[in-house]
């Protein structure tokens, strides 16, 4: 048995509002997302939204995720907190206003994500950069606060209508043994 | 060949423990990867930080520079000529319950005889608020004064604290082509 295995890749043919990852098994130690994405929002950066499910149902998208993040943006530092908020912030997507070859990049590590006996807690490395303003690299750590083990990830551009064609996202599983 | 095996796989049991420990390494891998979910049980502070140790030494051979947020201004620190790395953060028991860190060390060409060893370390302690100093964010490199290759990993709370029940820590040995 492989120790990183892929579990499903999503490439868009047509600008779609969401990515989902459903029936997530629960076989493995960790979860690992990673993206290159862009947007469709009147902007050159956005950031991916996370949110989870468990227990075969729909997103929670209630006020239960909190984000804390520390950045460098063009010449300028600094951080993105939220809590009590319906989803996480991880970086980047790229927005409509970017060059049209330009995709942002991000990698997800979701820790022990069936433990029932955890929140789910992740970090994310990721950012843009190239010929746009405002490019960015970020790392950030999200919190769902529940116990339930993950089976379902909900994908959204913050800030945008859709994820145009062209992105993409794959989810691996790490295994421990 | 897998370019990633399983090395260790340890889950904290009830009650605690003051130590992860993995000994007896093989040179056998190019690099390692330590992947942990990890909470303390030191009460009074929001995270604790990690005291790291190479082959049991604890002499002045240990230096750190990192990248930090506990506020809305990141900053960042050199430690030089300590007895162990430190930087890392993990979530402690005053902050928010059931809540545990996520932790990524790299150590590239560990069993490497001739050069000193360089660590990489991400790691978040990220609870359900924003308020100053009871979240964190390090990144973390770290430089082992040694050449000999790294048999033996000590991770301990920088408080002497116990690790918490259901914290985890897989090792990795990563192999090239």
């Amino acid at each position: 048995m492989a120790v990183i295995e892929a579990i499903a890749t999503t490439y868009l043919e047509a600008d779609a509002a969401s990515v989902e990852f459903s029936g997530i098994v629960a076989t493995y130690e960790h979860l690992q997302l990673r993206w290159s994405t862009k947007a469709d929002r009147a902007g050159t950066v956005d950031n991916i939204y996370i949110q989870f499910g468990t227990g075969g149902g729909a997103v929670d998208t209630g006020g239960n995720y909190s984000t804390h993040a520390m950045y460098g943006q063009l010449t300028t530092e600094g951080t993105h907190l939220r809590s009590g908020s319906t989803g996480i912030d991880a970086w980047a997507s790229t927005g409509g206003t970017a060059d049209s070859a330009e995709y942002g990049t991000g990698i997800v590590d979701i820790l022990d994500y069936v433990n029932t006996n955890k929140n789910t807690a992740l970090s994310s490395v990721g950012g843009m950069s190239g010929m746009s303003d405002y490019p960015i690299a970020a790392f950030s750590s999200g919190l769902w606060d529940a116990t339930g083990a993950v089976d379902r990830i909900k994908l959204t551009a913050a800030n945008s209508t859709n994820l145009v064609r062209g992105s993409e996202f794959t989810l691996y599983g790490l295994n421990s043994s | 060949m897998a370019a990633f095996t399983v090395i260790d796989h340890t889950e904290i049991g009830t009650g605690g423990a003051s130590i992860w420990t993995e000994d007896g390494i093989s040179g056998s891998y190019d690099h390692l990867l330590l992947v942990a979910s990890i909470r303390s049980e030191q009460t009074g502070i929001e995270f604790d930080i990690i005291d790291m140790r190479f082959n049991n030494i604890s002499t002045s051979v240990y230096t750190t520079t990192d990248l930090a947020a506990s506020t809305a201004t990141p900053t960042t620190t050199r430690t030089t000529a300590r007895g162990d790395f430190n930087g890392a953060v993990w979530p402690s028991a005053d902050t928010t319950a059931d809540t545990f860190g996520c932790l990524k060390i790299w150590i590239p060409h560990y069993a490497n005889s001739t050069n000193f060893k360089q660590v990489f370390m991400s790691s978040t302690s990220g609870p359900a608020t924003t308020t100053n100093n009871e979240w964190a964010l390090r990144l973390v490199a770290g430089l082992w004064a040694q050449t000999a290759a790294v048999t033996r990993i000590d991770i301990r709370s920088g408080y002497a604290a116990d690790h918490a029940e259901f914290s985890t820590f897989t090792l990795y040995g990563v192999t090239g082509a």
